[in-house]
């Protein structure tokens, strides 16, 4: 009886680049498959994959164009704006002083630039990828 | 027990071998009750010669005759009331081409012994008498049975061989010529030139799957079985009573039987009539992922250490159930004021607009949170982590902050959210 393993790889890219891994770890008695595991990740543009297999890198490497990450940054800044203009928005509605009206304002501004911002990463994007 | 001889009609002396022409000689042997009683004709004959016609006889003794002359006699024996092993006619023939006709009576038994010495002799049983007789041969290297005549119904599949374990066919697979040898499952198929098991599977191979035992079906298999049958990429596949059928029709058939033990490899289970995607369940999965704790930066080189990264999920269909254990055990150069987030997932959730999951921390521990409130996540659309909040508000819940999570805490929940 010798056991042996190995790891196989099913990598899928989906919409907006995220790269899912499926890593497959295989058990083998004198060849025969007597087991087998999955583990997942999403490696997403922008994320560190310098850790991962050459292979995945290599997938990464291609799928995450600089106009990839530049889209899914300006889309978390977006999200971020959005949520931070919400809270802002609460402490306003609290207590509607001069300051917090300021820190509102500001939210908006924020949140318009990273609008205008995330537009054009996506057209940036879509275009690279057409 | 010894029993006196009579003769009864003796044509001349007993010695006299050239004058002895007596046509019958009748030997009688009373014994108690029991009585043997040995008609000898002659019907052509030299001599017949009993060691003394005058003598005590024992039961079971030798009763000798030398026949010579090439010429046929009959010997009719009767045994009446004697056991089976007194039965004992030994017949001496020490010429060859002399050939002995015996005429048992019915119920009686013949043992013939030392019969043979010349090496063409026969002796004729007609079927009359092999009616009355069972026939023994000891001898092996004089003693032959030649049957000039034997019908075809007369051997039986009885007498062709006693097969002495199941699952055998007779024949031959020895490298030289010789007896049926009895062939195992294995011997037939090496035979046949067919695998044990399915290997490259044709027409007529199909009758393989009733010996597959203990060997792995692989995927060219089903594949090359679902091309013989008809069933082919797109087809669907029903459950049903009904036997495997073969054709071009769009819908394919298998019998529950046929799937029982298997595991068969589908495109997906259409639970509706319309075949619309939302109808198909194609998709089943199992497995683990690794919870990491994450600030804005959603980065997992940040320093961050756990005592306990425990993640498990499994997909049906369009569906992720996951299950997250993290405690942490040091967080790096983690932004503690930033909203802290549990990456890791399995699955990219859905890329819908304003697609939300979210659940409830079903335990948690060794966090700094104010008392009576309680942690949830929610997921958001095109994501693989989770936000953590607190409903410490009272509009709802807020973004709980790494720093309440703290260097040593604990979240421990589950739940769902749709993926990609």
């Amino acid at each position: 009886m010798a056991l042996t393993e190995e790891t196989v790889y099913q990598i899928e890219v989906t919409r907006d680049e995220h790269v899912q891994v499926r890593a497959t770890r295989v058990i083998y008695d004198d060849g025969v498959e007597i087991s087998s595991s999955h583990h997942r990740k999403v490696i997403m543009p922008g994320d560190d994959y310098s850790a991962e297999s050459t292979r995945i890198k290599r997938i990464c490497q291609q799928m995450h164009s600089t106009e990839a990450i530049a889209y899914r940054q300006a889309f978390n800044t977006l999200k971020q704006a959005r949520e931070n203009q919400t809270i802002v928005q609460t402490v306003y509605d609290a207590d509607s002083t001069q300051a917090n009206l300021d820190a509102l304002n500001a939210a908006i501004a924020t949140r318009q630039q990273a609008k205008i911002d995330f537009d054009v990463a996506k057209v940036t994007y879509k275009a690279s990828v057409a | 027990m010894t029993v006196p001889i009579t003769p009864i009609n003796a044509g001349s002396a007993p010695g006299d071998k050239t004058g002895w022409k007596a046509r019958q000689s009748f030997v009688q042997v009373n014994a108690n009750e029991a009585a043997i009683k040995v008609a000898i004709e002659l019907l052509q004959g030299r001599h017949w010669t009993l060691d003394n016609a005058a003598r005590t006889l024992a039961l079971g003794e030798r009763i000798k005759s030398s026949i010579h002359g090439g010429i046929t006699h009959t010997l009719q024996a009767v045994f009446v009331g004697v056991a089976t092993a007194e039965r004992d006619v030994w017949v001496w023939n020490a010429d060859s081409a002399d050939n002995v006709t015996l005429a048992p009576g019915s119920g009686d038994e013949i043992f013939l012994n030392g019969v043979g010495q010349g090496a063409d002799t026969t002796i004729t049983l007609t079927p009359a008498q092999i009616a009355f007789c069972s026939i023994r041969v000891d001898n092996a290297s004089w003693d032959v049975i030649v049957f000039g005549a034997l019908a075809d119904d007369s051997v039986t599949y009885a007498k062709i061989q006693n097969i002495v374990d199941d699952e055998r066919v007779l024949g031959r697979v020895s490298g030289a010529d010789g007896i049926i040898e009895e062939l195992t499952q294995i011997q037939v198929l090496t035979f046949l030139a067919i695998t044990n098991g399915i290997g490259a599977l044709t027409a007529g191979e199909v009758n393989q799957l009733e010996n597959i035992g203990g060997t792995t079906i692989t995927t060219a298999d089903w594949i090359a079985l679902a091309a013989l049958v008809g069933v082919n990429t797109g087809d669907e596949v029903v459950a049903s009573t009904t036997e495997v059928t073969t054709g071009s029709d769009a819908t394919k058939y298998l019998s529950p039987s046929a799937l029982n033990g298997a595991t068969p490899k589908l495109a997906g289970i259409d639970f509706g009539s319309s075949g619309a995607a939302a109808d198909i369940l194609d998709e089943y999965e199992e497995g683990t992922w690794t919870p990491v704790l994450h600030d804005n930066s959603n980065s997992s080189g940040e320093g961050q250490t756990y005592d306990n990264q425990v993640g498990k999920y499994t997909k049906v269909g369009n569906i992720c159930h996951f299950s997250c254990f993290l405690d942490v055990a040091g967080l790096g150069t983690l932004t503690t004021s930033e909203q802290a987030r549990v990456a890791g997932l399995p699955f990219a959730s859905v890329s819908t607009s304003n697609y939300r999951a979210g659940g409830g921390v079903g335990h948690g521990s060794g966090m700094s949170i104010t008392a009576g409130t309680s942690v949830s996540w929610r997921m958001e659309a095109s994501v693989s982590l989770m936000k953590l909040f607190n409903s410490d508000v009272g509009t709802g819940s807020s973004s709980l902050p790494i720093s309440e999570l703290s260097a040593s805490g604990t979240v421990s929940f589950s739940g769902v959210y749709e993926v990609a």
